[in-house]
């Protein structure tokens, strides 16, 4: 299976329809502290606990959600930096799960990483042509040819025109760039073997809002021009509405709801993902005034011991008793179409705001809510 | 009643490039009990001017005068401003990992805060306002937590533990930097909430520095735009957000993603900020500026637009100039405007 992940020229015929990445029932665990032979640890984190999420072709898939998430660990076991705990990940009909290293090698082209932070991403000793080049001297040219040094540093000036970089700054290190053009830089590395899917891990969150939307463009303009599939992970919702096709929502480990991107801002069915929209600041003020803001309560459980059923239950305002003991289910609800799918035993129907109501779990429950749900006021 | 009032503020950072004047003649002032925010990029100068204020600047080349109750904090000795400093000027950074002492419990640092300023005070009392402090920003079970050591506790809380340390002994004027950036949104809006409990409770006046103009829009009641070490523009919060004068308040603006309904590309401000050891002559936004004209090779100053004292733009296009489209038509008729004299 791996020798057609080479081919160039045959796997694209190879069935276009199918999504390009499927991941099926992913888990990742992490023991917590120290394990050794003699001292086996008991406690994982569970950070992503049964994902499934397919990437088409072409397409961008915003994953949204906030720190502790889930999302880049998420993101690192689809690229295969991590070995996942259980479930599978395969790319363009290939099982990618248990590859070994050297199966693997083929796959890596064509799944490159954007990373967030501009500064801690870049080798600050190396000259930013050689840092956009290694992936070149890694792997060699496309067709697999290793390149000389003279073929490659074309090809580096070439990405750096791509991205928007003076070419002629091939020999500056990365201390004499600003934060976007770090991020530049980053991105020219993550495209030097024109891999299909980039995954972005907070690719702009990093940079000024007028270099924010310069970085923006440039992804925009490299998926036209390049066919490139996109997984956008971010934690600003205003920014994945504009370049996601599709988002998915996750709430510690889990996919709490996955729709078409308009569809997710004006049909919002689940309680966490509202809240997420309601929390996001606009930069109006009469539509600040105007609207109500839903204040969730407390922090993101430990992902070490998830809370039972819903995972979203100790601070959703809807939760009701039996969100305590079942887990629902990532699927389409309230006759929603098969690609808006929502994991909630209770969702939102379209106009009900979440805004005055109150959970309803069993009555010994309840009081800790109430109490809880007071306590942010700051009396 | 003017609580704070800086005016022609220069600072100057000495590197063996050259000096890097990071703040170059600004002029602010706040009210008790009003929050003002201070806008701009990275490198604008924001938290420079606000930090030469309290003396947190060293080794800096600093002109202007910030009066501060009466009192030049510019010329202040050191002891004089220990005493203002925490007392009545509380400040909350970026960060609050490395603004708290991972080494000390969170109780610990709030009862230190507190007896440094008031030796009367006794440990125990101190303790007890260290409680009542935490549960007053939403810390629950705030007489268990002000045990805890900061890394037990979680970035939004201790974003709120450094507000309670902040407003422990009742200051005047809180400066926020960037209180909200490092956060989740969800997290970002309980912060909000907890900065505008405190003011309405305590009456203090808040400086908000922040790049964010999306938590600008919530919680500002005047705002000053920076860019390059210098102030853009100067206005009450509607008057910003829907009659901007300049046109960097109107890139700033149009960038942000909230603003472009949609999906597909954004509108952002072409090339970057100029470097401070060598500013451009003249207006510092025209090497990006859209409307740029001959006039902009002197610099401009502050002056009144629309006819309003509260509504101040640095810019040498018209001062009735509300839209798009007058811009661009100005610039092509290269009209000069009537800031010709000085006010």
């Amino acid at each position: 299976m791996s020798t057609a992940a080479v081919d160039a020229s045959g796997r694209r015929e190879h069935d276009l329809a199918a999504p390009l990445l499927v991941a099926s029932d992913v888990v990742k665990e992490f023991p917590v502290g120290a394990s050794s032979p003699w001292r086996r640890s008991r406690e994982v984190v569970h950070a992503v606990s049964g994902v499934s999420l397919e990437i088409r072709r072409g397409e961008t898939l915003g994953l949204v959600g906030e720190t502790g998430c889930g999302k880049s660990t998420l993101a690192r076991c689809l690229a295969r930096l991590y070995d996942v705990t259980s479930g599978s990940i395969s790319f363009d009909g290939t099982d990618i799960t248990a590859s070994s290293r050297r199966r693997l090698r083929p796959v890596r082209r064509e799944i490159q990483m954007v990373f967030q932070d501009p500064y801690g991403s870049l080798n600050p000793r190396r000259r930013v042509g050689s840092i956009i080049g290694d992936p070149l001297a890694i792997h060699g040219d496309t067709d697999g040819r290793s390149m000389s040094a003279k073929e490659r540093a074309h090809r580096v000036q070439d990405l750096m025109e791509l991205v928007g970089l003076n070419p002629e700054h091939y020999n500056r290190f990365p201390a004499d760039f600003s934060g976007g053009q770090r991020q530049r830089i980053g991105l020219a590395r993550a495209l030097a073997l024109r891999p299909r899917l980039l995954i972005c891990d907070e690719p702009v969150s990093a940079l000024d809002v007028s270099i924010q939307a310069q970085m923006l463009n440039l992804l925009i303009d490299l998926q036209e021009d390049l066919h490139l599939t996109y997984l956008f992970i971010t934690h600003d919702l205003s920014v994945v509405r504009h370049i996601s096709d599709r988002i998915a929502v996750m709430y510690l480990g889990r996919i709490v709801e996955t729709a078409p991107a308009d569809e997710l801002f004006e049909v919002t069915r689940h309680p966490y993902s509202k809240a997420l929209l309601s929390a996001l600041p606009v930069a109006d003020p009469q539509e600040a005034e105007a609207r109500e803001r839903i204040v969730l309560v407390g922090d993101l459980p430990s992902p070490v011991a998830p809370p039972s059923g819903c995972r979203f239950h100790p601070r959703c305002p809807k939760a009701r008793h039996d969100c305590v003991s079942v887990d629902p289910d990532l699927v389409p609800v309230l006759d929603d179409p098969p690609e808006h799918r929502a994991a909630c035993l209770h969702p939102l129907r379209v106009g009900e705001e979440l805004v005055g109501q109150v959970p309803d779990l069993d009555a010994q429950d309840s009081e800790i809510v109430a109490e809880r749900v007071t306590d942010p006021g700051g009396a | 009643m003017t609580l704070l009032e800086v005016t022609d503020l220069h600072v100057g950072f000495p590197t063996p490039d050259g000096v890097v004047h990071a703040v170059r003649g600004v002029s602010f002032a706040v009210e008790a009990g009003r929050t003002l925010a201070v806008v701009g990029e990275s490198g604008s100068g924001k938290s420079v001017a606000t930090q030469t204020v309290t003396g947190l600047t060293r080794g800096a080349q600093i002109s202007g005068s910030a009066v501060f109750d009466g009192e030049d904090l510019l010329t202040a000795t050191t002891k004089q401003l220990e005493a203002v400093r925490g007392a009545r000027i509380g400040m909350i950074f970026q960060d609050p990992l490395t603004s708290l002492h991972p080494y000390y419990t969170v109780g610990w640092q709030i009862v230190e805060m507190i007896r440094a300023h008031d030796r009367g005070i006794s440990r125990r009392a101190a303790r007890r306002r260290a409680v009542e402090l935490l549960a007053l920003v939403g810390i629950p079970q705030a007489d268990l937590r002000v045990d805890d050591y900061p890394h037990q506790f979680s970035g939004g809380m201790r974003q709120r533990a450094m507000i309670a340390m902040s407003i422990a002994l009742d200051p005047a004027l809180l400066i926020a930097d960037e209180p909200t950036t490092a956060l989740d949104v969800t997290v970002q809006a309980q912060i909000i909430t907890v900065l505008q409990d405190v003011q309405r409770e305590l009456g203090t006046a808040i400086i908000l520095i922040t790049h964010d103009l999306g938590v600008v829009a919530e919680v500002a009641d005047e705002i000053v735009v920076m860019y390059a070490g210098q102030v853009m523009e100067r206005a009450a919060r509607h008057e910003l957000f829907y009659r901007f004068h300049h046109p960097y308040t109107e890139g700033l603006l149009a960038s942000l993603p909230s603003r472009a309904p949609g999906r597909g590309r954004l509108t952002p401000i072409p090339g970057s900020p100029p470097s401070l050891i060598t500013p451009p002559e003249g207006c510092p936004f025209r090497p990006r500026c859209a409307y740029a004209f001959d006039r902009c090779t002197q610099t401009p100053w502050l002056a009144p637009v629309f006819g309003r004292s509260d509504h101040e733009s640095a810019c040498w296009l018209p001062s009735d100039i509300a839209s798009r489209d007058e811009r661009v038509a100005s610039r092509e008729a290269r009209v000069t405007s009537p800031h010709e004299q000085p006010a």
